[in-house]
């Protein structure tokens, strides 16, 4: 002992650091690697049937070669909670559960009528899977999403995630993912949302679903027929959004509120405007398409009058897209062109108004504080809200009173 | 020394073992009888018979004293009187001739020596783009006289001394007087001069006799071919060893980032050599943490690879025999015999089994799913990274094992922990009054310009202060 | 006689010491007592932090020669220098303890996937005990060629979370009025009280010109990244600030390109864990120096083996309760006790500091002669007084 002491207080502990290294030589030579003993989900869908929770899971089966193609297989595993239904998928795959690369977590129709904490409440705790993991809805069921997902050829080019990235750049108020929903949840509004996609058959005729309406439509479609009189799922994209109130499915959001909320989305890019009947020095009677190359938001929170009053100053650019008519001289195809006249502009603005007044009598009236106007009133004009609240009540009714103005300057961009 | 010649001739030849080498040359002369002795193949004979035994013979009168011959009759540049027998016994040894004469008990050295050597020609180990490419011979006048041509001031000082009870190697302490520290130079003397051990063969012996930490693998005394390095490094303050027949000349005092400086670097634009240094910075990291991190990785860190390379390295993976460490290992292994084969294989054979090497390593492993091509490509980059810094290579070897065991045994925990011992050992290692991670650690300013980044060569007008040399002469002044 | 450290080496010991501490589970832990105003009871925390560290550099600066035992022992004696190195050593030991459960708890849990924890252990005892052997300059030699890259991994990793500040994650501020924020400072004041490190590093600094101004740069510095760590922590994260374990590990997760860069969160992990090593090694090198001190020790050998054999005992406690020493750092108890040990020890010093001034027992030329100036003036009065 005193000899093994003189050893170590000779200060040559880098070499028995060195030494102790060799020693566990031999148990190092026989672990396996963390990807033969996990399964690697990539994307996670939760259905609920009666009182079960039913867990697909469509994880990467590794393919022998170098290239990046693999094959995706779906796992289920049933439970009463999220934790169960996962031991039964490990069960029944003889592997542990590898949620690192999970990126995405769709929930059916059927589990959305619960509260969505109660099957979120394990990926919040779990360290495994990062907190911006995206949440997709499904007016469906989870699992025919991840079979539709799985049918494409590379996994890559149809990915649940890059869908929901595509819609937050897009449409979107901000990011579609679990921290962010907890984030909203805590607070009074506790109003969410998450992109809501549908799946049907792909023997079912070819439908792209593109609708010419005034926010950005994007068709996922993906038209894989793999083998013949199966029941392979298809992606379909209607442009839906769910509105989530204390984490339940409330409403879908409509055609004028996407438009509302794409405008005041700080992040959204390439919205489009489409007008109808513009008449012009250039152009008769045409469809006139324009889209956004640059905007910014300042939001702008006071009280009027003891009114809160929000007003959204936008500074949109916009570029001409399209033009479709009968009637119109060389001048339309002109690239120097100014389409955005004073009458369009005065349509553009009077379609925005239009919809804001619609948009703000549903928000009103369904409770859905989806611009999260109550944390905004808190932070900024902490003192006005409170004394503001302390007249109201039922404080729940908060929006009732709140006055929602957009202020819309328009840019061409030619 | 006796008196009588043929008794001196007798010794000698009995103390040489009787020795068919030895070439004994009577001369006669009217008064006195003469011997020339020296050993065949190791002096010029042609000096000798022209400058030496030539005018000897042609010596009519009577040798009253050796000051006459050495003086007027031989023309040789270098001769000594010298009575020890042993130091006579040793001048034969090294080439020189000794001229007995009868009647005086001493002789005179005849310097003659003149041992075929190779040309100056630009060392295989320290190779530049740009400038000098004169290298150091295995003969230390030679090599003194390099330096001398490149220093030519009366302050270049050159201390011998005699080491190696077999070999009686010379061994030459350069310095510049004013510039060092001459504690160092009297360190380095003591240490030298205690020396105890039957012959010294290279220089690499007296390397580790001047090592403050033994056992080390890291090591503590530079080296360098090239004079043009030495002479600089002379310049900066430290002192230079030569050893005869090594053509590698050792300095004192060491710091790591020495390793990290090129001769190229002073030889070209300052802006590309702080470039290149920073690659080589990057490459001895590269070096020791990528097989390490690959392993951790795989085996415990999955999570933190993005899913396409997941992808890639779980399909390269599938199916094969050995466990990821173990196929690390083999990899790193065929490496290492590889390499050793390559530097020993004779050259007509190089291509040929090179190819096979290549082929074997690259190709019909992977494709017989016997190893996986990212673990090729891992340790093939370490294995390339090492040789941008070719002086650290032995070390980095090592320590790149060492590191990849404690990557596969506990992943990024015991990669940081080894990286920390690592640092913490190289921190705590002085040499000569040096800190081995000067000017990074303890932070010198003035020196970063030449070590982190370079500077132009007009603002590099101080000598470094992390090495210990003389603190009042720091100012690199001409005039 | 150990070595100078140089006033370089010095500061980047104070800013790991200072920084260490605070980015991992302590934001967490202040949202819970204050939630949106976490980041003012920082800056308040700070403040005073700084306040102290100003007073304690500026006396260290004055008497260089002298340590802290010195200091005490000629100011007042040996046997409270001795205490007053007790209560050091107890808290640096608890703090040590803290850093080094809180590297295991969060390996364990997160990164993998099944750690053997003994193994963590003995490696983390061969650490600390080569650490502890080494003295405060080879530290901070370590400090000086880790710290700037383990300064650009973090900075790095922080650039995403900026886009996802959101001001009213921020605010309102004092909405509970001022008691949640000083009850946060309170509660974690534990964490704070950075100037301890210059008690044990008084004497051992060799100081140059602008010593003084370059420690308090540093310190600002150091104490600036954290409250500007603390907002964007905050203003990332708002509500949810309270189930964050590893603030430094969480925030990288806010990259925008997750399916390329995937999850950046294990290089500052990395950086974090050596940060935390290093950190319990100038913690327990402390305890070291106050062993050292109290028992009058002059080898290291047997206090670094002390050390390191208590702190694995530590390690092996806390395995099995989670959080148990940052539980005990928070809790009711240790708030006092910590606010009072600091207040205790910058008042010995200061008292300390002035007694040196004027030493009791050694003759100061001035005074005696401002002395026999007084005498010569009581005589004349007497003598003017006897005289009427």
């Amino acid at each position: 002992m005193l000899r093994l002491f003189k050893i170590v207080s000779r200060n040559k502990l880098f070499y028995i650091f060195a030494i102790l290294i060799l020693l566990m030589f031999p148990t190092t030579l026989y672990l396996q690697s963390d990807k033969d003993q996990n399964i690697i989900i990539t994307t996670l869908g939760i259905d609920k049937e009666s009182d079960t929770i039913r867990l697909s899971a469509l994880a990467i089966i590794p393919q022998s070669g170098s290239d990046q193609s693999s094959n995706l297989e779906t796992f289920e595993g049933e439970g009463e909670t999220i934790s169960e239904a996962l031991s039964q998928i490990s069960n029944n795959t003889g592997k542990k559960i590898g949620l690192a690369h999970c990126d995405c977590i769709a929930i059916s129709a059927s589990a959305m009528q619960d509260n969505i904490t109660l099957y979120l409440d394990y990926f919040i705790r779990s360290a495994n899977l990062t907190t911006n993991a995206s949440l997709i809805g499904t007016d469906g069921k989870a699992s025919d999403l991840l079979s539709a997902t799985k049918s494409s050829n590379n996994l890559l080019d149809l990915s649940l995630r890059n869908i929901v990235q595509f819609k937050e750049e897009r449409t979107l108020l901000d990011s579609v993912n679990i921290e962010k929903f907890y984030r909203q949840y805590f607070t009074e509004s506790s109003t969410f949302y998450m992109p809501l996609l549908s799946t049907e058959d792909s023997s079912a005729n070819n439908q792209s679903s593109s609708q010419n309406n005034s926010s950005s439509s994007n068709n996922n479609s993906s038209s894989d027929s793999q083998g013949s009189g199966s029941s392979e799922k298809k992606l379909i994209d209607k442009n839906k959004i769910a509105v989530i109130t204390k984490g339940k499915f409330s409403r879908i959001l409509d055609e004028d509120e996407q438009l509302i909320y794409g405008l005041l989305a700080k992040t959204s890019k390439n919205m489009t405007i489409t007008l109808d009947n513009i008449n012009d020095e250039a152009v008769t009677n045409s469809k006139e398409t324009f889209e956004q190359v640059g905007k910014i938001v300042i939001p702008i929170y006071s009280f009027e009058n003891n009114t809160p009053t929000v007003t959204y100053n936008v500074y949109l650019n916009l570029r001409i897209d399209e033009v479709t008519g009968e009637n119109f001289s060389y001048s339309a195809i002109d690239g120097l062109h100014n389409f955005l006249s004073d009458t369009v502009k005065e349509k553009i603005n009077t379609l925005v108004q239009d919809n804001l007044i619609t948009t703000v009598s549903k928000m009103k009236e369904n409770k859905s504080d989806i611009l999260n106007l109550y944390t905004k009133f808190n932070a900024f004009k902490h003192q006005k809200w409170q004394n503001y609240l302390a007249t109201l009540d039922n404080q729940d009714d908060y929006l009732a009173g709140i006055d929602i103005k957009i202020n819309l300057k328009l840019f061409n961009v030619v | 020394m006796k008196k009588e010649l043929k008794q001196n001739i007798a010794y000698i030849k009995t103390r040489l073992r009787n020795s068919n080498e030895l070439i004994v040359k009577e001369i006669s002369t009217p008064h006195s009888g003469m011997a020339v002795l020296y050993m065949v193949g190791l002096n010029n004979t042609e000096m000798l018979s022209h400058f030496v035994i030539e005018p000897l013979s042609k010596y009519t009168e009577k040798v009253t004293s050796l000051t006459t011959l050495t003086t007027s009759v031989i023309t040789l540049s270098e001769t000594t009187e010298e009575g020890d027998n042993n130091q006579i016994i040793s001048a034969i040894l090294k080439g020189k001739a000794i001229l007995l004469i009868d009647k005086f008990d001493k002789a005179i050295i005849l310097a003659v020596d003149s041992f075929k050597e190779r040309a100056i020609a630009e060392p295989p180990t320290s190779t530049v783009l740009k400038g000098p490419r004169a290298g150091f011979v295995e003969n230390y006048k030679t090599n003194i006289s390099i330096l001398r041509k490149i220093l030519a001031t009366p302050k270049l000082h050159t201390d011998s001394i005699v080491v190696g009870q077999y070999t009686e190697t010379q061994i030459s302490i350069v310095y510049i007087e004013g510039i060092v520290d001459m504690e160092i130079v009297d360190t380095v003397k003591r240490k030298i001069e205690a020396i105890d051990i039957d012959g010294i063969l290279d220089s690499f012996y007296v390397s580790s006799y001047l090592e403050e930490r033994k056992n080390s693998m890291f090591r503590q005394v530079g080296n360098s071919e090239k004079p043009d390095v030495i002479a600089s490094k002379l310049l900066e303050g430290r002192v230079a060893i030569i050893v005869d027949g090594s053509p590698m000349v050792i300095t004192v005092p060491f710091i790591y980032m020495e390793d990290i400086q090129s001769g190229d670097d002073y030889y070209s634009n300052h802006s590309r050599a702080t470039f290149v240094r920073w690659i080589r910075i990057m490459a001895i990291f590269i070096t020791l943490v990528a097989p390490a991190l690959y392993i951790a990785v795989v085996l415990h860190h999955n999570k933190a690879i993005p899913l396409k390379f997941l992808i890639s390295i779980v399909n390269s993976t599938k199916g094969l025999p050995l466990t990821p460490f173990a196929e690390i290992l083999f990899v790193l292994l065929l490496f290492e015999i590889l390499y050793e084969a390559s530097v020993r294989m004779p050259k007509y054979l190089g291509l040929a089994l090179s190819i096979v090497g290549a082929l074997i390593l690259g190709d019909t492993a992977v494709k017989a799913g016997l190893i996986s091509p990212p673990a090729v490509m891992i340790v093939a980059i370490s294995g390339l990274t090492i040789y941008c810094v070719p002086e650290q290579a032995p070390q980095l070897y090592l320590l790149r094992m060492l590191f990849t065991l404690a990557g596969g045994f506990l992943g990024f925990y015991g990669i940081t922990a080894l990286m920390l011992f690592l640092v913490l050992y190289l921190c705590d290692f002085d040499s000569y009054k040096s800190a081995y991670l000067a000017p990074i650690a303890p932070f010198v300013e003035d020196d970063i310009k030449d070590i982190l980044y370079k500077t132009d060569i007009t603002n590099m007008d101080t000598r470094p202060l992390s090495i210990s040399n003389n603190r009042k002469n720091l100012k690199r002044k001409g005039k | 006689m150990e070595k100078k450290i140089s006033t370089n080496q010095a500061s980047l010991l104070l800013v790991i010491f200072t920084i260490a501490l605070k980015l991992s589970v302590l934001p967490a832990i202040m949202n819970d007592f204050a939630s949106t105003s976490s980041y003012i009871s920082c800056l308040i925390a700070l403040i005073i932090d700084f306040a102290c560290t100003l007073i304690v550099i500026i006396i260290i600066t004055k008497i260089p020669q002298y340590s802290f035992y010195d200091l005490v022992s000629n100011a007042m004696n040996k046997w409270v220098a001795k205490l007053a190195y007790i209560l050091l050593f107890v808290y640096f030991f608890v703090k040590m303890s803290i850093a080094l459960t809180e590297i295991h708890d969060y390996y364990t849990s997160s990164l993998f996937e099944e750690l053997n924890p003994y193994f963590a252990i003995i490696v983390l005892f061969f650490l600390l005990l080569f650490m502890l052997q080494k003295n405060f300059q080879t530290l901070g030699r370590l400090l000086e060629v880790l710290f700037w890259p383990m300064a650009i991994g973090i900075g790095f990793t922080l650039i995403f979370p900026f886009s996802d500040i959101e001001i009213s994650n921020l605010l309102p501020i004092f909405e509970d009025g001022m008691y949640p924020v000083w009850n946060a400072v309170y509660r974690t004041s534990l964490a704070f009280g950075d100037f301890m490190l210059l008690f044990i590093l008084m004497g051992k600094i060799s100081y140059k010109k602008n010593s003084r101004k370059k420690l308090i740069l540093y310190v600002y510095n150091a104490m600036s990244f954290i409250f500007n760590f603390y907002v964007v922590f905050v203003g990332a994260f708002g509500d949810t600030t309270i189930n964050q374990t590893l603030a430094l590990g969480e925030l990288p997760l806010h990259n925008p390109h997750p399916a390329t860069i995937n999850r950046l969160e294990w290089l500052t992990v990395i950086i974090w864990t050596a940060l935390m090593f290093i950190n319990a090694g100038i913690l327990g090198k402390c305890c070291c120096d106050c062993i050292k001190n109290i028992f009058g020790l002059s080898d290291n050998k047997i206090q670094s083996f002390v050390i390191s054999i208590l702190a694995t005992v530590i390690q092996v406690f806390a395995m099995f309760r989670v959080n148990i020493i940052a539980k005990i750092g928070t809790n009711r108890v240790a708030a006092p006790i910590s606010i009072g040990f600091y207040i205790v020890m910058l008042t010995i010093l200061i008292i300390c500091y002035f007694r040196l001034k004027k030493p009791k027992g050694i003759t100061n030329i001035e005074s005696q002669i401002e002395q026999s100036r007084t005498n010569i003036r009581r005589a004349k009065e007497c003598s003017d007084y006897s005289k009427s």
